[in-house]
């Protein structure tokens, strides 16, 4: 079953974890995928986080989600779009974003 | 009154009564009202304005094709917001101008929404997007396609939003010429979907290839990729110059014996290329100024382009596979943001001019509105700049003439109390005057310090113009004060000059359509637009009030629904009208919030900044509670641009997190404060590895989930050069801060953790195992009670508390940062 997940992260205008930076999904044994935001600068601290993670993107997403305070960071599980693939739930889900013209 | 006094009355008729004033914009006032109805500039466009949005109504209506449609409507759109523009300098009111844009929003989603994906395809691809099945996959029923968005003519093709859908359309496109599929689809199905929208214009600088040249351009890039190394020392060359030519030499590639199998190898190119950069790491950063240069020097790109533009579009802009119409926006944006830096430098001069000293230089009260109104552009002109000169290759020239975002209001602090020392001189009558030309009605009844904040309102947002007019009417009158545009919007309206279409959009302006209420984007929106229409976030981070102050208030309902996230989050009003985020503490039970406000409360208390946190139950769940700060921008990741002051700052920071036990303090924990400040937000994990932990530059818990904190990453980088040049790691910065915590009694400590130690024991969180064990070894039982392992928390808290300066004169000594002595020497 496909899971999938917004990263977001914190945007000056509001004071909260409101700036959507990536799509991420996970699926049982399937390798994770992530799309990112194009030209959102303020996910920079999450490309880098994810650039330096070590574990299975799940169990960072668990310690992610853990740790995010809606604040600085957060992370938002979405019901996943229907798709036949992980890539194509994660896409669908970075589209609804991208329709929304302010990412 | 002229044709172009009804028109622009009528549109004030129909702008929606009930809306609120957007953030940052002024309430319509009376004066504003009479000024459009005499013949004028700003009328004249308005006029001008009703005309164009009526043509485009009418096309939206007309039954044509939806190409001969679209064209019609985008440019009369276009006539439409360049006569609002014109009607905006002529002085139109900001409030009055959202409205009129609204108007035109609404009409082009609403339109641009009732085409179905294939229209809409066609009509983008026909405007030069490259591959439009790739996007709007799935769109769920009443959710919006992006290429409504990216269509959409009420938005300049330099949108970021509209550069991100292009980009993301080309990005897919490359992963399924790499093989990869994406919902089902491969190449061949794109390439069959796509094959009658045609294809775009060939990149620039194409050159006529044998597939021999293709297969041998792909190995160059295989090649450039293997010796591409984005890590380590930013003096070394990552390859970025070699990777970016070799790509280019593939993308511009023309080989017509190779049909689509040139397409998808240069597809499979950009793919792997978009991959190798997905992380502008500090050394690609130096590494793209080094290109930009380069073709900055070869004409290539143009000073706009070379200047204003974030590195990570410069690097779009530096490689041949970026797609057509993502590079026209590009160049537009660059373009634009030339403009606005323009704009900034002409206001900045005239309000300088205005100023004697640093000071308001008028000497009497002529002239005072004219300089509030170059002030409140000046300063409205300075955000806009600032929300974007950081990330800007010239930052520094930028920021020089804008400020830092975090750092806006502060000047307009400075104005705002040197006007009201200057405003003590003047007579109230010609303050009230000035007010009354400004657009407050019932001034003579109005104090000195309402008609103070009514003109410093003008540059100054923090004061609420619309808010005391209403405050003062309500006094003249006695009455409640009427919304700012009822009296005008419930008068009859005058005669209008016949229109050309049927549904004039200005007298039913569209509503945008809305999302389903359970997606994601309208959660999304509904707390942005709570966030962003309510006036008291705090502009910096507030000064901590007691615990039981907070606990006694009475916060209001949730404004928005959360998104979800890994805690459930509401937003609140409290009392005094902030804006304030509560967390239940689901899994800690009270005991994560406990010890987040304990952490919040211990930083105050030794003066390292921190957003206050406070322990709180709201609808009977346990949680914590902060106030939002609006304006603060987080902590850049690149160590090289920290200065000797945030370093200092990191210093001291860590001392903190240490002593609370937070490993967590990563750069996106930091944010940058509206005053120039540095604050860590985000102390959640505070005590968890307690007794288990280590001061050591080598321990980072989170590390395995790409979370450092900062001040390990100060340490690796002033060790390896990676500071900027003349900044260092001063371990004497550290003395303020252990001083304040040997300041700290014992008692007044433990009662600050109290809460932690038992709420913790009982909830059983993570810390607990090691403090049982540490007590069963200190108390030399082999079984402990709780209350024990509570107290064991307590005794290592104080423990480490009181040895601050011990443990880190020997870690920085450990190190070899020069200075470690000191701390154990100076008093």
């Amino acid at each position: 079953m496909n899971r999938v997940f917004v990263l977001m992260a914190r945007d000056p205008d509001t004071g909260c974890a409101t700036a959507a930076a990536a799509v991420v999904g996970i699926a049982p044994g399937q390798a994770g995928c992530v799309s990112w935001v194009p030209y959102q600068d303020l996910g920079e601290g999450w490309r880098a986080r994810l650039a330096a993670t070590t574990v299975s993107l799940e169990e960072a997403l668990a310690s992610w989600a853990e740790r995010a305070d809606g604040v600085a960071s957060d992370v938002v599980e979405l019901e996943a779009p229907p798709s036949p693939d992980l890539r194509g739930a994660v896409e669908a889900a970075l589209d609804e974003i991208l329709a929304m013209g302010r990412p | 009154m002229g044709g172009g006094g009804k028109k622009a009355h009528e549109s004030l008729v129909v702008a929606p009564a009930a809306a609120g004033v957007p953030e940052g914009l002024d309430g319509v006032s009376e004066a504003d009202l009479e000024a459009l109805e005499g013949p004028g500039a700003a009328a004249e466009s308005l006029a001008a304005y009703d005309a164009a949005l009526a043509k485009a109504t009418a096309a939206t209506h007309c039954g044509d094709e939806p190409a001969q449609a679209y064209q019609v409507v985008a440019e009369a759109v276009g006539e439409a917001k360049a006569e609002l523009a014109n009607a905006a300098d002529a002085g139109l009111p900001p409030q009055l101008v959202a409205e009129h844009h609204k108007a035109i929003s609404g009409l082009t989603k609403e339109y641009l929404g009732s085409l179905d994906p294939a229209e809409l395809q066609t009509l983008a691809a026909a405007q030069g997007f490259e591959h439009p099945t790739l996007v709007g996959l799935n769109t769920a029923a009443g959710g919006q396609h992006p290429l409504v968005h990216w269509l959409d003519p009420a938005y300049g093709p330099e949108s970021p939003s509209k550069l991100a859908i292009q980009a993301k359309a080309a990005e897919r496109y490359g992963a399924l010429a790499a093989g990869e599929s994406v919902g089902g689809q491969t190449l061949a199905d794109v390439q069959a979907a796509e094959a009658h929208l045609g294809t775009g214009p060939p990149p620039p600088g194409s050159w006529k290839a044998s597939p021999a040249d293709v297969v041998a351009a792909q190995a160059g890039l295989q090649d450039a990729l293997v010796a591409f190394h984005p890590l380590g020392p930013t003096t070394a060359d990552s390859g970025l110059g070699a990777l970016v030519a070799a790509e280019n030499h593939l993308a511009t590639a023309s080989c017509p014996e190779l049909g689509d199998g040139l397409t998808a190898a240069q597809g499979a190119g950009k793919a792997a290329v978009d991959k190798a950069v997905t992380t502008l790491t500090p050394k690609l950063h130096g590494d793209v100024v080094a290109l930009v240069d380069a073709a900055h020097a070869e004409g290539s790109l143009d000073t706009p382009e070379a200047k204003y533009l974030s590195h990570a579009q410069q690097l779009a802009l530096l490689r041949a596979s970026t797609a057509g119409a993502e590079r026209e926006g590009l160049t537009a944006l660059a373009s634009e943001r030339q403009d606005q830096v323009t704009k900034l430098g002409a206001l900045d001069e005239a309000y300088q001019s205005q100023l004697s000293g640093g000071h308001i230089g008028l000497q009497s009260t002529a002239g005072l509105a004219e300089f509030a109104s170059t002030a409140g552009s000046y300063f409205q002109a300075r955000k806009s700049v600032a929300s974007w000169a950081a990330t800007a290759n010239a930052s520094a020239e930028v920021v020089a003439l804008s400020g830092q975002a975090w750092g806006q209001n502060v000047p307009v602090e400075v104005l705002t109390k040197d006007f009201r020392s200057w405003a003590k001189a003047q007579k109230l009558t010609d303050l009230r005057a000035v007010a009354t030309s400004m657009g407050l009605s019932s001034s003579p009844g109005a104090s000195r310090a309402e008609v103070q904040n009514f003109i410093a309102a003008r540059w100054d947002t923090s004061l609420d113009q619309q808010k005391i007019a209403a405050t003062v009417a309500a006094k003249a009158t006695a009455k409640p004060p009427p919304p700012p545009t009822a009296p005008k919007a419930a008068a009859a309206p005058k005669p209008s000059a016949p229109k050309p279409a049927p549904a004039p959009a200005t007298a039913t302006p569209a509503p945008p359509p809305s999302p389903s209420p359970k997606s994601f984007a309208a959660k999304h929106l509904a707390i942005v637009e709570a966030l962003k229409a309510h006036q008291a976030i705090a502009a910096d981070i507030p000064a901590r009030m007691p615990a039981s102050e907070v606990g006694s208030w009475s916060f209001g309902a949730a404004k928005a629904a959360n998104l979800g996230g890994g805690h459930a989050k509401t937003l609140h009003a409290a009392p005094d009208g902030s804006m304030w985020m509560f967390k239940p503490d689901k899994t800690g039970g009270g005991a994560r919030a406990h010890a987040e406000a304990a952490a919040s409360e211990i930083f105050s208390k030794v003066g390292v900044p921190s957003v206050p946190v406070y322990s709180r139950s709201i609808g009977g769940q346990p949680g914590s509670i902060q106030p939002l700060v609006s304006g603060a921008t987080n902590l850049s990741g690149d160590p090289k641009s920290w200065s000797q002051a945030e370093v200092d700052g990191i210093v001291r920071y860590h001392v903190a997190a240490w002593a609370v036990g937070d490993h967590d303090g990563n750069p996106q924990n930091i944010i940058r404060t509206p005053s120039g400040g540095m604050c860590p937000v985000d102390q959640g994990q505070a005590f968890k590895f307690y007794g288990s932990d280590r001061l050591d530059v080598g321990y980072h818990p989170n590390s395995s989930y790409g979370s450092v904190p900062v001040f390990h990453q100060a340490y690796q980088a002033a060790k390896s050069g990676q500071l900027a040049a003349g900044v260092t790691v001063r371990p004497e910065a550290a003395l303020p801060t252990i001083k304040a915590f040997e300041q700290l009694p014992d008692a007044s400590y433990r009662a600050m953790l109290g809460p932690v130690a038992t709420e913790g024991v009982a909830r059983g969180v993570h810390w607990v195992p090691a403090m049982r064990k540490a007590a069963q070894k200190r108390l030399g039982k082999t079984t402990v009670t709780n209350a024990e392992v509570a107290e064991e928390f307590l005794h290592t808290a104080v423990e480490r508390k009181n040895g601050l300066r011990a443990s880190f004169a020997k870690f920085y000594g450990g190190l070899g940062f020069g200075g470690a002595a000191k701390i154990e020497k100076v008093a």
